[in-house]
């Protein structure tokens, strides 16, 4: 699966706590993209085995159930090896202004 | 029938009926087996969104809100059209028939059409501007109806830049029949002509600008 920005923006969204589910609106503001771009991403995701999806439980009554996503076991392993690959290959890249990733910065 | 503070009588906003409604819409692009359960994942988000506490003020969180319905109808119909084509594309011998049909019919009839607006722009003939009013707007109507002969979806973009077409070519050929004609207010379809001339340029700028990205990103890749 090409490792596009949105797509690793996602991961990397995913992988501040793998076990923890997450809900579409909690990914969106996490990874910074929109619901359009994110809700095809995630049915990619999971049609790839990826990322599970499950309904939550209705907390109070008459509230409408929301679903969540988590990586999979698989998800998590493809997504710490396709973002290395890339941090990798920005190290790599010869003449490249190195920014620093964001929230690194000292 | 609405209650005070703008709620009908289910205790739910304008805003938020408005983003169900948008939703609702986005769930129609998608397969009949994940419809029901898109529209009720989505639709759960809204009130959420509505009611973010880390979002300040209540208009932000609205505007938020409603951005996040209209852009799940953008997702789900660009994924739709990007899927169709790619489920026309997965046969290759249906691929090369339906773009042969496809632009071969619009060829064939296009080019004539093509060939008469030249023609026009230097000689307008008896009816003046108006045979090159309505070849114009033959164009855009020729492409819809091979793609319909040829079964092979077009993409947004084309449906953008034929919209623009036809609005342009409608609002041309009205402000010349008013002009002609004698009609009072010819300036509603100047309006018109310049609305589609502008959604035109727009899906055309869109699409070479993508075109350009995708060039200078394949440059990169391939440069040494």
């Amino acid at each position: 699966m090409k490792l596009t920005a949105p797509l690793e923006r996602v991961l990397r969204a995913f992988l501040d706590d793998p076990a923890a589910p997450r809900y579409g609106y909690d990914l969106m503001k996490a990874a910074g993209l929109p619901s359009g771009t994110l809700y095809p991403l995630l049915s990619r995701l999971e049609t790839r085995g990826l990322v599970t999806s499950a309904w939550e439980t209705p907390q109070e009554e008459g509230q409408r159930p929301r679903r969540y996503y988590q990586l999979t076991g698989e998800g998590v392993r493809v997504a710490r090896l396709e973002l290395a690959q890339a941090s990798a290959a920005r190290r790599s890249a010869p003449g490249k202004v190195r920014r620093p990733a964001p929230g690194t910065a000292r | 029938m609405t209650g005070p503070g703008g709620r009908d009588m289910d205790g739910k906003s304008r805003t938020l009926r408005t983003g169900e409604y948008l939703v609702s819409r986005a769930a129609r692009y998608l397969p009949p087996a994940d419809r029901e359960q898109r529209h009720q994942e989505w639709s759960a988000e809204l009130p959420v969104i509505l009611h973010d506490p880390a979002v300040r003020p209540a208009a932000r969180r609205a505007t938020r809100m409603l951005w996040f319905a209209a852009d799940t109808l953008r997702g789900a119909a660009i994924a739709r059209y990007t899927s169709a084509g790619q489920h026309a594309h997965r046969d290759a011998d249906g691929k090369a028939r339906d773009l042969v049909t496809r632009n071969g019919l619009t060829s064939l009839i296009t080019l004539p059409v093509l060939l008469g607006l030249g023609v026009c722009l230097f000689y307008p003939g008896p009816s003046g501007g108006l045979t090159y009013d309505v070849a114009f707007l033959l164009v855009p109507v020729i492409i819809v109806l091979s793609s319909l002969v040829s079964r092979e979806p077009l993409t947004l973009r084309s449906h953008w830049n034929l919209w623009g077409l036809l609005v342009f070519g409608t609002g041309q050929l009205l402000h010349d029949l008013a002009h002609r004609l004698g009609w009072g207010h010819p300036l509603l379809f100047t309006v018109v002509y310049y609305c589609g001339g502008a959604i035109f340029i727009a899906a055309l700028g869109f699409a070479v600008a993508n075109g350009l990205r995708s060039g200078y990103t394949h440059f990169r890749k391939v440069r040494p």
